[in-house]
């Protein structure tokens, strides 16, 4: 560690100024597309939801089998 | 030079304080310098994991970035408390007055706080990544944390609104041509099993996945009583964090 205590200086800050108005610009501009948001989302959870169909009917098969070999 | 990553999510309660405290700690594993800043102001929890007192935090953030305290005053080194053998993980707190919080809030962070305090921490400590626990939610604030940072790393749990939130946070941070990187957290046991799960999220989002940690009881029993990996190296959910630091030492920084 360095012997040389530091400190937070506080400046006038442009650059955060500048990031701020364009975070707030991005959200709302973001925002307007909020129903193809949803569509890509609820077809995202269908092939969710057949992935863990197929996961299920696996697992099932594999205990049928298990059962079979004894 | 130290990097910034900056921890988030959409939603409150989706573990980053738990995964912000045992990721620190794996990186300290692997012999890393690791620094955790609690950001998340309105409801701070890292200090009850890393189980630091009201007493050790006499100074806080908050005093750093009013300019009231050097940065050395306010750092707590947590590596002998934790009993690491190697590595070292340094702990800045921010403070629980109620009016502290609200000045902070209402002045906000800047951009030059993250980059001063990550270069800092380096300059000072010889830190190799700073770790911003942030507060949720898709806001001025917390983007402003998440776009100073070098790095964004999204918590998700896998109900509708966490994904529909951290799929337009993903969004809004490409256009900003942020590094975004998803780990999946509290994942249904079932569904964790699912190999396809890591590409299917990347594929929605856009955003690569580093991680998958399913959802074990153990951390919830735990309660936040110190750092859950330390006490249990050889848990599944270790094993999962561990895979997430990996990627994090091959891949950033």
């Amino acid at each position: 560690m360095t012997s040389r205590k530091h400190y937070l200086t506080r400046t006038r800050d442009s650059r955060t100024q500048e990031l701020r108005r364009k975070i707030s610009d991005t959200l709302l501009s973001t925002q307007v597309n909020m129903d193809e948001v949803e569509k890509k989302v609820s077809s995202f959870e269908k092939r969710l939801e057949e992935i863990l169909y197929r996961l299920d009917d696996l697992e099932n098969r594999l205990k049928k089998l298990e059962e079979i070999l004894g | 030079m130290a990097v910034g990553i900056a921890i988030h999510s959409y939603r409150g309660g989706t573990g980053k304080s738990t995964t912000t405290a045992n990721l620190a700690v794996m990186l300290a594993l692997y012999g890393k310098k690791v620094a955790t800043v609690d950001l998340d102001l309105t409801s701070p929890g890292l200090h009850v994991i890393y189980q630091v007192s009201q007493s050790m935090m006499k100074v806080t953030l908050n005093d750093y970035v009013f300019g009231r305290a050097a940065l050395e005053d306010i750092v707590i080194d947590l590596t002998n408390q934790l009993g690491l053998p190697k590595g070292r993980i340094y702990f800045l707190g921010a403070s629980m007055k109620p009016e502290e919080i609200a000045k902070l809030l209402k002045e906000g962070y800047s951009e030059q706080f993250f980059r001063e305090v990550t270069k800092q921490l380096g300059e000072a400590y010889g830190v190799d990544y700073v770790i911003f626990d942030t507060h949720p939610g898709l806001n001025e604030d917390t983007l402003l944390a998440v776009l100073s940072s070098d790095v964004s790393m999204m918590m998700m749990r896998m109900d509708k609104q966490d994904i529909t939130g951290t799929y337009v946070t993903a969004q809004v941070l490409r256009k900003f041509n942020k590094t975004s990187y998803v780990v999946l957290n509290m994942v249904p046991p079932n569904m964790a099993k699912a190999v396809e799960i890591r590409s299917e999220v990347s594929k929605l989002l856009g955003v690569p996945v580093i991680g998958v940690v399913p959802f074990y009881p153990e951390i919830l029993q735990h309660r936040s009583r110190g750092v859950f990996i330390l006490k249990h190296p050889k848990h599944q959910y270790t094993l999962r964090i561990k895979e997430v630091a990996e990627f994090i030492i091959n891949n950033i920084g």
